[in-house]
């Protein structure tokens, strides 16, 4: 914290020293504009007040330059002077200032003005800061709209972890692991990234999240980072819509390379949130649910879609399916419903 | 029986990409138009069974289609549910007040959306 003033005469910048000072906040002060563009560049003040009538450089013109300054430019500024027309008023906030005082001043009236502003900043400092974590933590996984939708109200996003319900879905490409032992390590990379943009575009425009890759598999969550009533249907229909593809989207590719992929979706709580060690950390869900998903994902074969009885409940009515019985799930005691999305 | 024909009337891509799902997911056949203009040739020219009509469209908006629908007594009986942005309040009242049958607010819940269809289409099949 640290609050500049500037004023060229003696006194004026005494009285601005002992007033910021008697707030308890630290105050470096100098006597023209020169030292003023100096010093917030390499201190990067919280504050700047500035005095107008300052022989060398107006306050106007240090104004300018501030602002002209990307390491300057948003730090905020309240103008000094006794100039009390309204035309070099009107000129300061042209110019960016942020507040503007006439001498002589009252200094409780300046205390408040200071305090207004420094609680500004410190607001403005704090949005942007969690704006940042945010473009961060999702820009990469979700859908640009969404992470617009989330700067506009960050306060939907809670990372610190929470229990919801959500809808996994795991895809795999069936028969790729064999596939290393006879494709050029090269090619077969180029040839997994296609898969996984193709479905990376079409998670992402159905408004689910991409949460990782595991080799040739990918995750995604459905209901997170913001809330979505048809969280299931919407996991389901992007099955759909991958698989209605892919028989155009395997043209490019020679029959070897033409993979079924295999779906895995399952509704269910779990905990969402940022998971790792504090430099490395991962926006995901963990939970028995995601384990579900993943395991009807490693029962399918084929090109199928499998989804829960869970998942199916929120779309009944909406598509048609076919009962598969049910499965064991390594570590549950009771059995999963499995429907087969036709 | 011949499948249920929708004409969708949508100009953002990921929206049409939703409708287009759900509407391949209950197996009805559906035609697609990108403004207003173009809504009400096809409509004439293809009679559809529902018209999902997003409201803000280019070249002509989906009210002033609307009302130019709802306006030919050949095509009046057509249900259209309008498509409207949550944050725009009133727009659901001027939907009505043109002639749309129901409404839908974006983001589209993508159940209500099939529920509505089911409703609206299931009762044209008894009325027939």
């Amino acid at each position: 914290m640290l609050v500049l003033v500037a004023d060229d005469v003696q006194d004026s910048r005494q009285l601005l020293i002992d007033v910021i000072s008697s707030m308890n906040f630290p105050v470096a002060a100098v006597a023209n504009g020169f030292d003023v563009l100096e010093i917030a560049r390499e201190r990067q003040p919280d504050l700047i007040i500035l005095d107008v009538n300052m022989p060398g450089m107006s306050g106007f013109e240090v104004m300018e330059r501030l602002k002209e300054d990307v390491t300057t430019a948003s730090i905020p500024v309240i103008l000094l002077t006794a100039l009390a027309d309204i035309e070099s008023r009107v000129h300061g906030f042209s110019l960016g200032a942020d507040d503007y005082l006439t001498k002589p001043y009252n200094p409780r009236e300046l205390m408040e003005r200071v305090r207004t502003r420094l609680r500004t900043k410190h607001e403005t400092d704090e949005l942007r800061a969690i704006q940042q974590t945010i473009r961060n933590t999702f820009e990469r996984y979700v859908a640009p709209t969404v992470v617009e939708q989330l700067l506009r109200d960050p306060s939907q996003v809670k990372l610190g972890g929470t229990l919801q319900e959500i809808t996994v879905m795991f895809i795999d490409l069936e028969g790729f692991t064999s596939l290393s032992e006879q494709t050029d390590p090269e090619k077969l990379l180029a040839i997994l990234n296609t898969y996984h943009t193709m479905i990376v575009n079409l998670i992402r425009e159905h408004g689910g999240t991409v949460d990782k890759f595991m080799g040739d598999g990918v995750m995604a969550l459905y209901n997170t980072p913001l809330p979505q009533p048809d969280h299931a249907l919407r996991a389901v229909l992007t099955a759909r819509h991958i698989r209605a593809r892919l028989t155009e989207f395997h043209q490019q590719f020679e029959p070897l390379h033409q993979l079924p992929l295999n779906f895995g979706i399952h509704t269910g709580m779990a905990i969402i949130g940022n998971v790792g060690s504090p430099d490395l950390m991962n926006f995901t869900a963990v939970g028995d649910t995601v384990n579900i998903a993943a395991r009807l994902q490693g029962l399918s074969e084929g090109g199928r879609i499998l989804i829960s009885s869970h998942t199916y409940q929120r779309i009944t009515d909406s598509l048609r399916v076919r009962p598969l019985g049910e499965i064991q799930v390594k570590g549950r005691t009771e059995k999963v419903m499995t429907f087969e999305v036709l | 029986m011949d499948k249920a024909r929708i004409l969708i009337v949508e100009d953002n891509h990921d929206n049409l990409t939703l409708m287009q799902d759900v509407l391949d997911s209950l197996e009805y056949a559906y035609l697609t138009a990108k403004d207003g203009e173009e809504a009400v040739r096809s409509a004439r020219a293809n009679r559809p069974d529902l018209i999902l009509m997003d409201l803000s469209l280019p070249r002509m908006d989906g009210w002033t289609a609307t009302k130019q629908l709802k306006a030919d007594e050949q095509l009046a009986h057509i249900p259209i549910i309008a498509l409207t942005a949550h944050a725009m309040t009133g727009d659901k009242e001027k939907a009505l007040a043109a002639g749309c049958n129901a409404y839908l607010t974006k983001p589209l819940n993508l159940r209500e959306l099939a529920g509505t269809l089911k409703q609206y289409l299931s009762s044209s099949d008894s009325a027939t």
